[in-house]
């Protein structure tokens, strides 16, 4: 049951929390390495590899945390609110968001945890986040229409191909796994020669 | 002797924990640990079991938008929409210093309560939108249908009711329309604007005004 859209917590434990996630959060993105752009870039050229392995163990964690948490009725997934889809404005923001990480050689999270450690490449890139997100604000009644375009709606995997929860979860983790595995083995051919 | 024996068998017994746990916690061992859970949900929840829950959550072609507009909500509260219940999810105090008209004052934990009957159209709303979206997604994916959430929640209704502003550069269409919206916001004690900050109506009561700011300080 997600607490606070069910009123457990109130709006200032919510935040209390939220600043605590985060900061938490934060701890282990710079612990994990994930503060430095030169660590992060590494995915790009194939020698460091931890972007990918931590997102899919983020992801593997999260979904068969939250499958088997239902499984035991402890976590109604129904109540769980899903974003909608919007087919082609996502994909342009992927790639909008894709370009601006090569480019920056950081993601909004991590700019945030490279600035938090007084790196400057990370407060360039939460400058260009602001100034993106101003831009945005001011074109947003010329993008409206193509923002709202294609929509799924709250599009889950499972509704799409019409299979049940567990067949997505399996597909997933398998995937994550041979992610992994590729992952490390593009590591060794690629890192050794880099180093 | 017996108690080195027994030290022995016991540090032996207690390296081998830390050796399993070591192999459990290692790549390879929390691999295996999500294979095994994936696979385990497979078992579970097999590929020719229809998919539950989430599935209700993606609206059928045709269903209606998730969304009501402040216009399109004070239209039906003005027109006693049959069957139309709002309700206000906020804070108790927020909805005692200012609601819309006619809603009642729901805790977001006590919407299970107030679930709509067949034939109700039900309306939530809070200050932006955001946490009333959610709810609404949940009440969706559960089968209530004639559930929707304020778009830009209690915001856009002081923007669009209680002050709409009509531009200084509007067209004669949309003039024309401005003067319905208007004369509806003035139903409920608004005060319509044009782009230059002058009331359009200069009888309008200061009373909605004053409320309009008195919901904007709480944004």
């Amino acid at each position: 049951m997600p607490f606070y859209e069910n009123g457990v917590f109130g709006d200032g434990a919510a935040l209390a929390l939220a600043l605590l996630i985060g900061f938490v959060f934060g701890w282990f993105l710079e612990r994990g390495g994930l503060g430095s752009a030169r660590k992060l870039a590494g995915q790009f050229y194939l020698t460091d590899m931890t972007v990918l392995k931590v997102m899919f163990s983020a992801i593997v964690t999260a979904m068969l945390g939250s499958f088997w948490l239902a499984r035991l009725g402890l976590l109604d997934l129904a109540r769980v609110f899903v974003p909608a889809t919007y087919v082609l404005p996502q994909i342009a923001g992927g790639l909008i968001f894709g370009v601006g990480f090569v480019v920056g050689g950081l993601c909004p999270g991590t700019s945030c945890v490279a600035a938090a450690t007084g790196r400057k490449d990370g407060f360039a890139v939460m400058a260009g986040m602001c100034a993106g997100i101003l831009l945005f604000g001011l074109a947003f009644p010329w993008l409206e229409t193509f923002y709202a375009s294609t929509p799924l709606g709250a599009a889950t995997l499972p509704a799409l191909f019409g299979v049940s929860r567990g067949t997505v979860v399996f597909c997933i983790t398998v995937l994550a796994l041979a992610a992994f595995f590729g992952a490390s083995r593009l590591e060794r051919r690629f890192g050794a020669s880099g180093a | 002797m017996r108690g080195d024996r027994r030290c022995r068998t016991a540090g032996r017994a207690g390296s081998a924990g830390v050796r399993a746990a070591q192999q459990l916690t290692s790549s390879r061992g929390l691999a295996w640990v999500a294979f095994l859970l994936a696979a385990a949900a497979l078992l579970a929840d097999p590929p020719g079991a229809a998919p539950d829950g989430l599935r209700a959550a993606v609206p059928a072609a045709g269903s209606p938008a998730l969304a009501v507009d402040a216009i399109a909500l004070a239209r039906w509260i003005r027109d006693a929409k049959p069957g139309l219940r709002v309700l206000d999810i906020r804070a108790a105090a927020a909805f005692e210093a200012y609601h819309v008209p006619t809603a009642r004052h729901v805790p977001r934990n006590r919407l299970d309560a107030a679930l709509p009957e067949p034939g109700e159209t039900v309306v939530l709303y809070t200050d932006d939108g955001a946490t009333a979206a959610a709810a609404v997604a949940g009440l969706r994916a559960r089968g209530y249908d004639q559930t929707f959430w304020l778009e830009d929640g209690l915001a856009g209704w002081a923007d669009r009711i209680l002050e709409p502003t009509l531009r200084a550069d509007a067209t004669g269409a949309e003039r024309a329309e401005f003067r319905e919206i208007a004369d509806l916001a003035r139903w409920f004690g608004g005060v319509p604007r044009t782009d230059a900050g002058a009331p359009a109506n200069a009888e309008a009561p200061a009373s909605a005004s004053a409320r309009v700011k008195a919901i904007r300080r709480g944004c």
